[in-house]
């Protein structure tokens, strides 16, 4: 592109085949912006704005916790085996995809879910991982997630 | 080097095609990019995988300081004819997102976020680092309303953090045709009655962009004798490019005047 073309900003022969004038935007490590970055997901809390992967950094940081606890405990009584712990496999079903869930219960507990979700006014998965949240808040990480 | 976050809290508002036009249009114009995306419906990475490009994906390809996510960036970068470079991220795990931030913006031009279309913490907290948000919307009253929320959550978060977020609204899908809809014109002088930024440029309701996902192409890539309309939506590409270039261009003056 020859510099007689270019305007103020150096994009006007887009199109033409001609470069950008990149010089404005030259490849610099981004200092993040911690301030903003906390208020950010502040804003994202208060608002009621899902998070991805909490869940599973939970899960991966409990059972680094109560592996130990878990080994001793399952001493001495048979447990069932879980092929994805003998393979390896950290998870059946990757964070990012949806599963299904289904279950029986009794027909009351059926009844004061429907109404919970009904009243929470949000898919039913946000109640049932709300639930889970309090309970693990009420007795501690790992309360809703071991498997002993 | 700028970040782009393509944001709104409703999905079908033309964020991924947004994104995708943009980073083609920069990267046929030897660009440096990387797209980044939030979306666990994984459009982008699909694309980029049945084109037999590499994908990062942040769960697999964990990271421990931005240098080493600079180092991934590069060595999974796609070079186009032209000279431009594209790296497809895939953000599946959120915890390291500003290390892949830090990283993409060591080597690329241009970082262009995608996030899921539904009110989620990635979406905020890229939009926290972003020097541009463009806001998408398809014109019709639901997707109105949800640029509403997409703005004053854009709003919180600046006035949390004493920082303006700089951001811009995007017409997409709305009739090529000459004639204006009733909804689109209502919502164009409601969004001029209150202030807010629409773009010039509306990306409008074209073969060639869905085209991009049917043949997993670029703008550029789209093969004229499969696609209508071919010129048209490569003039409205241009367009779009030197319209978000500009305002970019125009934010980085105003910081560099500022500092």
């Amino acid at each position: 592109m020859a510099s007689a073309e270019r305007d103020g900003f150096g994009f006007d022969a887009i199109g033409k085949g001609s470069d950008l004038d990149l010089s404005a935007f030259e490849p610099k490590p981004k200092l993040i912006d911690r301030a903003s970055a906390d208020a950010a997901s502040e804003v994202a809390e208060s608002a009621g704005f899902t998070r991805r992967t909490s869940a599973k950094a939970e899960a991966r940081s409990r059972t680094k916790a109560t592996a130990k606890t878990t080994a001793v405990a399952d001493k001495g009584r048979k447990r069932r085996v879980n092929i994805n712990d003998l393979l390896g496999i950290e998870d059946r079903y990757p964070e990012t995809e949806r599963a299904q869930l289904n279950l029986l219960a009794p027909v009351p507990v059926v009844l004061r879910w429907r109404q919970l979700v009904k009243d929470a006014s949000v898919p039913a998965w946000e109640v049932l991982e709300r639930a889970m949240e309090a309970l693990e808040a009420k007795s501690g990480p790992g309360a809703a997630g071991n498997r002993s | 080097m700028a970040l782009v976050l393509f944001a709104n809290t409703k999905g079908g508002s033309g964020k991924t095609t947004a994104a995708l036009v943009l980073a083609g249009e920069l990267v046929k114009h030897r660009a440096k990019v990387v797209l980044l995306e939030g979306d666990p419906n994984r459009p982008l990475m699909n694309w980029a995988q049945a084109r037999g490009m590499t994908v990062l994906e942040t769960s697999r390809s964990r990271v421990t300081s931005a240098a080493q996510a600079a180092e991934l960036i590069e060595g999974a970068a796609t070079t186009d004819v032209d000279g431009g470079r594209l790296t497809v991220v895939h953000d599946d795990d959120q915890e390291g997102v500003f290390d892949w931030i830090e990283g993409a913006s060591a080597w690329a031009h241009f970082v262009i976020a995608d996030p899921e279309g539904s009110p989620n913490e990635w979406l905020t907290q890229v939009a926290s680092q972003a020097d541009l948000v463009i806001i998408p919307f398809a014109p019709s009253a639901l997707d109105a309303k949800q640029v509403s929320r997409t703005v004053q959550v854009l709003q919180k978060v600046g006035k949390l953090s004493r920082r303006e977020i700089k951001y811009q609204i995007l017409l997409t899908r709305a009739g090529a045709g000459a004639v204006m809809t009733r909804d689109e014109r209502e919502i164009r002088q409601s969004l001029e009655k209150n202030g807010l930024p629409l773009m010039k440029t509306t990306l409008c309701e074209r073969p060639a962009y869905r085209g991009l996902f049917k043949l997993d192409a670029t703008i550029g890539e789209l093969p004229e004798t499969k696609i209508n309309g071919l010129d048209n939506a490569r003039r409205n590409a241009a367009e779009y490019i030197s319209e978000v270039f500009a305002i970019l261009k125009e934010s980085t003056r105003t910081q560099t005047e500022a500092a």
